[in-house]
């Protein structure tokens, strides 16, 4: 019996079967990214990767509190998560639209991420009502950022009329990031990017060992290959956010 | 990093920036801090499906209220295409200097 079976099994029989549910996403845990998670079972795993005392202590500048450390499981669950998600494609809107209804804060932050990755604009009144309305500011934020991502050219007056109401600074930011988008979708490369992605390769980059290939498209428009360069050069790869 | 190019290709290096942002993103940061696009001198690879980060395990989501992203992290890959050299960061100033890497890239054989 396959991980798919037995998961839609223990979904399909609830209650009865929660237990043995609840018993399998636990063993599980201890070989996550060697299978693709359900969707559902996705969102659980995200729920409780979601573990706030995973912080680093506050302290030595103000962005010092937002990273957390090396160690940290949270992402890759969350990478692992939004690859089930893409790869289920529209059969998760429905689920993701309810989730962000009224799921934990947990589930309504990985909703609002995660539907904004999917193709064809879903779920865009669960999100505006999430960007206006929810508690979390980063449900809000979210929101505004995937309604940004599904393109929604006519929103600026509603981006605008957020703007002037909202109180956290970081959700305040990304309604100006969605303006300055000016509704230009998300490029569909990125869905199918992550549809395609094997978790299994989740953090496999080593010390002394063949560095992972890839292929990602330049700010001046150029397909670039790190193999390429190999017998040619060495590479200097550097990852930034930004700040080059 | 912009300013010591010239002697990383003086080491038969090239430098690769991976950054997690779409390229309208990428722009807007870049006009902040006063640059344009040909500005850059490297290519400025976009990643923002950040399955690249991924693999190399440079992917962390933020605290709430911000976003997903890139910890700072610089490998150093010789001709052979094998990882020489790693270092991820725990903060956002945690980076090697352009002097760490020059020298890490005279070692290479």
């Amino acid at each position: 019996m396959n991980v798919r079976t037995v998961v839609s099994a223990g979904v399909a029989l609830r209650p009865h079967l929660t237990a043995v549910l609840l018993l399998f996403i636990a063993i599980s845990e201890c070989d996550s990214y060697a299978s693709e998670p359900e969707p559902q079972e996705a969102l659980a795993k995200f729920a409780k990767a979601w573990d706030e005392s995973a912080w680093l202590p506050k302290g030595g500048g103000r962005f010092s509190g937002y990273m957390r450390p090396l160690d940290d499981r949270g992402w890759r669950e969350r990478m692992s998560a939004l690859v089930a998600v893409a790869k289920a494609g529209e059969e998760s809107v429905g689920r993701l639209a309810e989730s962000l209804k009224s799921g934990a804060v947990s589930e309504r932050i990985f909703a609002a991420q995660a539907l904004g990755c999917l193709p064809g604009a879903p779920a865009r009144d669960a999100l505006m009502q999430a960007a206006e309305n929810d508690d979390d500011a980063a449900v809000r934020l979210y929101a505004v950022d995937s309604l940004g991502m599904i393109g929604a050219s006519d929103l600026g007056d509603f981006f605008k009329r957020l703007e002037s109401k909202e109180k956290n600074h970081d959700a305040k930011r990304h309604i100006g990031y969605a303006l300055a988008r000016e509704g230009k979708p998300l490029d569909p490369s990125v869905s199918k990017l992550l549809s395609n992605y094997d978790v299994k390769t989740i953090d496999s980059a080593r010390l002394g060992e063949q560095a992972p290939d890839f292929e990602l498209p330049s700010l001046g428009g150029k397909q670039v290959k790190l193999s390429d360069y190999r017998g040619q050069s060495a590479v200097v790869l550097v990852f930034v956010y930004g700040d080059t | 990093m912009r300013d010591r190019l010239d002697d990383i290709k003086k080491q038969g290096a090239e430098l690769l920036a991976v950054d997690p942002h779409e390229d309208w993103s990428a722009k807007l940061f870049l006009k902040e801090i006063g640059l344009k696009t040909g500005d850059v001198g490297y290519p400025l690879l976009l990643d923002a499906a950040q399955t690249v980060s991924a693999t190399y395990g440079v992917s962390f989501q933020m605290r709430v209220h911000t976003e997903w992203s890139n910890r700072p992290a610089t490998f150093i890959i010789d001709r052979e295409g094998i990882i020489r050299y790693e270092r991820r960061g725990e903060s956002f100033s945690d980076r090697p200097s352009p002097q760490a890497i020059l020298a890490e890239l005279k070692k290479l054989p």
